[in-house]
């Protein structure tokens, strides 16, 4: 066995001087993209990357509902669905849908695909993606049912665009994505290639159902590369070796947005970042469990400045700790502006007349942390900012190291405030407001399917967090595309490119 | 024996360090997960047992040559490297031979002729390789050869001419040290009495040079190629990340950034394994060279 993975080694070796390169080939009809993410599973559901959980898998496989970017949903592998109650889904399926390898699809794959996913010994990465179903079932030949632990309002949300349907037997008794032998979906396009953490190349599907609403495919094929580094992806980008990129850094996209037969385009997306507030006994004290310490460093920051010179276009001021479409989200909760005098008249009533030493973490950008810094440094809060991999930043706030954390959070893009608000504030580790009434309420707002209650609960929930200033709402992060201006592309603020919208512009 | 007392110290110490560096179940979880989350993954992979329990378990296992799954990836942690390594090879194989090709005979001209132009111009080459940064000499090369020229693939590793600029970044990093040594050992053999011996019979200057100095002018240079051999087998991450070549150092770089701890230990053992077997070759091509080591 293992003279034969040295031998396997070796012609590995030999292969890789011989064969070609592969350049980009628009005649071929192929889309080549590429990110940083390194890819080393192909299913949706063993990842955490949008890469993998919604570009590539959107592509070969379908959820039983679609949302388009408005929020709307709209028949896909089911043509009708209805709440039967608070806690019971159904779904009239198609029956005219086959999977990549011809066989059709069918009630008791969707009833695998649900059922598969909700047992947690299968070790889903994202649990709270899933962990609100508790058994799926067919009540016919295509109707689907889906019964919840409990009244989970937003489970449309997840089920339109995270849940996508896998053939039954996909995992196998391995867990091995399409270890039946069956690595297929039924979406537009079908898996051709995957190398772990470099490429996925996916091909046309010509079966695939005419009236879908994604459409048919207007590629031959897409291909997908991680390419680690952000100047070699721009090479590649110049040099025709890819068609299209995304997170391009504001300070390259300036120049390469003069460059001829490039398009690059800044957008809006559903992350927010905000300053987050530890309210918990800390050694030596916390000076941030007095309210007027938390509201001057609110007040020190200015942040149109910094979304101009530093977080780029595409960049919104926000004034809520949420995104605006999301469903629960009060809009101009927050009422604390850029008022740096008010910030040291507050800091010396709070009795820090002369200063103060506080500890952030952060885990997504040093320069927009340093920036932030310097702000508060400017009214005498000495803050000692370490920038982190967001793991070890989640280390310091839950063992309570830290004073503010400076995060972000995307929500999946996922259009209901409970995807966002209540991974902080239901007093777990990661909530360092650990206000009771706040978690009551946002607990509360998920256990009910009753819309008016659920804003009522929502109101109070974001309004307290602004007002109380446990989190202070920094601003949308903005995405910026650069793609070949052949290509005919429109971004969506979820964060979520549709490839299948795509298609060169002389088609 | 020393050999395998180096390996076990270098399990202990890889074990201990990723354990102490990374929360794993986070990593798993990703950037948007719960503490629920957190906690789930915690207890379905084990992590909550004790630190020690959990590196019994692991040294019983890679002892039996099971590296352990990897947690990204959900399969053998030693198939994600094996599948990384011929990679790595070709690119360390490639500079390494590139970087001979130019250091050796660049060392014995300078050598040969200290403080004149070329020994001024060789010199120049080598403290030019050892003040560029190898990111900002393969960008360099990138934009040059295959953004404007568009003669060399951007990145990637699938052909031959995916390695050319690598190898090339590679190597002129390797290649100052090993020019410096093959020259100051070509200067000190050269005034050898046994050179001058040579000389005084009437052999050509070359035979001089290729068949008696030589010989003994790159013995210290032997040792020091067989740890920038090493070095370049181990992955560079600097390099590969820059020309996403799909290599070791690369996957090391994104296993540890990512916390699958059974690929960097698979990684770090391989790769000591590596040393450890290129010092044991690098003192035997010493001992051929100079039989005077055999005798001691």
């Amino acid at each position: 066995m293992r003279q034969k993975k040295v031998l396997g080694v070796a012609i590995a070796m030999a292969l890789n001087l011989l064969a070609t390169p592969v350049m980009a080939q628009q005649h071929d009809n192929t889309l080549r993209w590429a990110s940083q993410t390194s890819i080393t599973a192909v299913d949706p559901y063993f990842n955490y990357y949008r890469e993998a959980m919604l570009l590539n898998s959107q592509l070969v496989w379908d959820t039983l509902i679609y949302k388009s970017s408005d929020g709307e949903y709209h028949p896909l592998l089911a043509t009708k669905w209805k709440w039967v109650d608070d806690t019971t889904l159904e779904f009239d399926l198609r029956d005219d849908v086959i999977w990549h390898d011809g066989e059709p699809f069918t009630v008791e794959d969707a009833v695998y695909t649900f059922n598969y996913i909700s047992n947690e010994e299968n070790g889903v990465n994202v649990q709270s993606n899933v962990n609100w179903i508790e058994e799926a079932s067919a009540l016919g030949a295509n109707t689907l049912q889906i019964k919840l632990t409990k009244p989970f309002p937003a489970a449309l949300e997840y089920i339109s665009t995270l849940l996508a349907i896998l053939p039954e037997g996909f995992y196998g008794d391995s867990g091995q994505a399409g270890a039946g032998g069956r690595l297929v979906g039924t979406g537009p396009y079908e898996i051709a290639k995957f190398v772990p953490g470099d490429t996925i190349r996916v091909e046309a599907f010509g079966g695939y159902f005419t009236d879908s609403y994604k459409g048919m495919p207007t590629f031959d094929a897409i291909v997908y590369r991680s390419i680690p580094d952000t100047s070699t992806q721009i090479a590649e980008l110049l040099s025709g070796g890819v068609d299209w990129i995304w997170r391009v850094p504001p300070d390259q996209a300036d120049p390469m947005s003069s460059m001829p037969k490039i398009t690059v385009e800044a957008d809006e997306t559903m992350r927010i970042s905000f300053l987050s507030m530890n309210l918990r006994d800390m050694d030596g004290g916390n000076p941030l469990q007095d309210i007027r310490v938390r509201q001057a460093i609110a007040y020190a920051i200015d942040r149109d400045q910094l979304v101009k010179e530093i977080i780029g276009d595409g960049s919104n001021v926000i004034n809520s700790p949420c995104f605006r479409t999301q469903f629960g989200c009060v809009e101009d909760a927050n009422t604390i502006g850029y008022d740096p005098e008010k910030a040291k008249t507050l800091l010396a009533e709070a009795g820090y007349a002369d200063g103060i030493e506080l500890k952030m973490t952060s885990y997504r950008s040093r320069e927009w942390t340093e920036a932030l810094s310097g702000f508060l440094k400017a009214v005498n809060i000495d803050v000692s900012a370490s920038v982190l991999d967001y793991s070890n930043a989640r280390d310091r706030v839950v063992n309570n190291q830290v004073h503010m954390l400076m995060g972000d959070w995307g929500s999946y893009g996922v259009n209901d405030v409970s995807a966002l608000l209540n991974n902080f504030f239901t007093l777990s580790e990661d909530d360092m407001a650990q206000d009771e009434k706040v978690s009551e309420a946002l607990l509360s707002a998920v256990d009910t399917a009753n819309v008016d209650a659920r804003m009522e609960s929502y109101n109070y929930s974001v309004r307290r967090i602004a007002e109380e200033v446990y989190w202070y709402p920094l601003w949308t992060h903005p995405t910026t595309y650069a793609y070949s201006s052949k290509l005919e592309f429109q971004s969506h603020p979820d964060e979520n490119p549709r490839f299948f919208e795509a298609k060169w512009a002389d088609q | 024996m020393v050999g395998i007392l180096v390996l076990m110290a270098v399990a202990v110490i890889t074990f201990a360090l990723t354990n102490a560096a990374i929360d794993p179940a986070s990593a798993i979880a990703g950037d948007s997960a719960s503490a629920q989350d957190i906690q789930t993954i915690r207890e379905l992979y084990g992590f909550d047992r004790p630190l020690y329990m959990q590196f019994a378990s692991w040294a019983q296992d890679m002892v039996a040559g099971d590296f352990g799954q990897s947690y990204r990836q959900r399969r053998p942690a030693i198939d994600v490297v094996l599948e990384r390594l011929p990679v790595t090879m070709t690119l360390g194989l490639t500079a390494f031979l590139l970087a001979l090709v130019v250091a050796i005979p660049l060392g014995i001209v300078a050598g040969l002729r200290p403080n004149s132009w070329i020994d001024r111009l060789a010199l120049g080459f080598a403290v030019l390789g050892q003040a560029i940064p190898n990111f900002w000499f393969a960008l360099m090369g990138m934009v040059i050869f295959s953004v404007n020229l568009q003669i060399l693939p951007v990145s990637g590793s699938e052909s031959w001419q995916n390695f050319v600029l690598p190898s090339i970044a590679l190597a002129y990093y390797a290649v100052p040290t090993m020019m410096r040594l093959t020259r100051a050992g070509i200067i000190d053999v050269m005034q050898s009495d046994y050179i001058r011996t040579a000389r005084a019979k009437g052999l050509r200057p070359a035979k001089i040079v290729l068949k008696h100095a030589l010989r003994n002018a790159i013995l210290p240079l032997v040792s020091v190629a067989a740890v920038q051999l090493g070095m370049m087998l181990g992955g560079s991450v600097v390099i590969e990340t820059i020309f996403a070549m799909q290599g070791i150092g690369y996957l090391a770089w994104e296993s540890i950034t990512m916390s699958d701890p059974p690929v960097v230990q698979a990684i770090v053992l391989i790769v000591a394994s590596f040393y450890v077997l290129l010092t044991f070759a690098a003192d035997i091509i010493n001992a051929w060279l100079d039989p005077r080591l055999r005798a001691r």
